[in-house]
């Protein structure tokens, strides 16, 4: 049987809301994102809404507290929808994905979509408190960063995953923003997460305690060991596309 | 006993060839994740030891070879030996360890030295 490189949205629950703020996690610099995501899902108790299938995804499935999951799954509280992402994706998987995640906010007709990321810090061990950085498609949503903190990017250059969602988001109309922690660049960094949770506390209409995150550091550094090893595997791949000289 | 999963990808990194490789480690040793830069003079490389006390790492040097070892407080134990693609000078490795990150500077034998040009 032929694989195929389609990708499913399946949703579990009814999702009626308007205007849904949606936060993304997926893994890559730091695991910033799935750690920030994963952490407000449950902290913020978050109701499990669906999951993303497809031929594309390896074959792993995911265990919390004894359940068996989805490693993408979707969550919801309020008009706030959730994207988690617990595996790695190559490029290929990640611009499939992408498109047809991008295509779903649309079809939600989400007001914000906010990636979360890291931004690869050498110094990193010595600074205590992460910065956080962002860029966005949207004047508006430039503003909305300014004002909870975020330091925005003047020049740059973003790769990966959520270049793809700006850029995907940019064709189909979406407001689009990505966060970045400043983040270990091979290890994954609960600090970092904790920074971006503490700006997304003041971007939208949430109260997630970072506090838990930050005494279990050690601990979820421990569990996600074996996802950060394969993304840096996978980033690996996606660093081999080049960067304009006047961007390093 | 420890089951540790990778994905092995063939030569043309062709998603539907891939299949998992399952190491059945018969100890509970893991790699640690590295970080490597490397200067002129030395390597320093970076060690992702989370759940370590500092004074359960035990660090040994030799010439071409750098083993690390160090049980966490979860039951495995980080276990990684570097080997030295240059000669280092064994008792001047310098480690620190620092909010769960362990760094080794290696010095380089070879000195570099700059050639007149007459």
């Amino acid at each position: 049987m032929a694989l195929s490189d389609d990708i499913i949205i399946i949703e579990t629950k009814d999702i009626d809301v308007e205007n849904p703020i949606i936060i993304e996690g997926v893994p890559d610099v730091g695991l910033v994102g799935s750690i920030a995501v994963s952490h407000m899902v449950i902290e913020q108790k978050f109701e499990e809404i669906g999951y993303v299938t497809s031929d594309l995804l390896p074959p792993v499935m995911v265990v919390h507290e004894k359940k068996v999951l989805n490693p993408i799954r979707l969550f919801r509280k309020g008009r706030i929808l959730a994207v988690l992402c617990e595996i790695p994706v190559d490029p290929k998987l990640g611009t499939l994905l992408s498109r047809k995640l991008v295509e779903w906010y649309k079809a939600k007709n989400a007001e914000l979509v906010i990636s979360l990321s890291g931004a690869p810090v050498e110094e990193r061990i010595n600074i205590e408190e992460p910065a956080v950085f962002g860029t966005s498609n949207r004047e508006e949503s430039l503003k909305r960063m300014e004002g909870s903190g975020v330091q925005i990017l003047e020049e740059g250059f973003l790769s990966g995953f959520y270049a793809l969602v700006l850029k995907n988001s940019m064709e189909l109309g979406l407001n689009s923003a990505v966060l970045l922690a400043q983040s270990y660049p091979s290890y994954p960094d609960p600090g970092a997460a904790a920074s971006i949770l503490k700006i997304l506390n003041k971007m939208i209409e949430l109260d997630v305690d970072v506090k838990a995150l930050l005494e279990q550091a050690e601990d979820v550094k421990i569990n996600y060991r074996t996802l950060m090893e394969q993304t840096n595997a996978s980033m690996q791949k996606e660093n081999k596309v080049e960067v304009p000289t006047m961007y390093r | 006993m420890i089951r540790r999963y990778y994905i092995i990808r063939d030569a043309n990194n062709s998603p539907s060839k891939d299949y998992w490789h399952i190491d059945y480690c018969t100890a509970n040793n893991v790699e640690p994740l590295i970080e490597y830069k490397e200067t002129g003079e030395m390597l320093v490389a970076t060690l992702d030891l989370p759940c370590v006390e500092k004074e359960n790492i035990e660090v040994s040097s030799e010439e071409y070879c750098i083993r690390v070892c160090a049980p966490t407080t979860r039951g495995i134990c980080f276990k990684k030996v570097i080997n030295l693609p240059f000669a280092t000078e064994p008792q001047n490795v310098a480690a620190t360890f620092k909010k769960g990150v362990l760094v080794l500077e290696i010095p380089k034998k070879i000195k570099h030295f700059k050639v007149e040009i007459k």
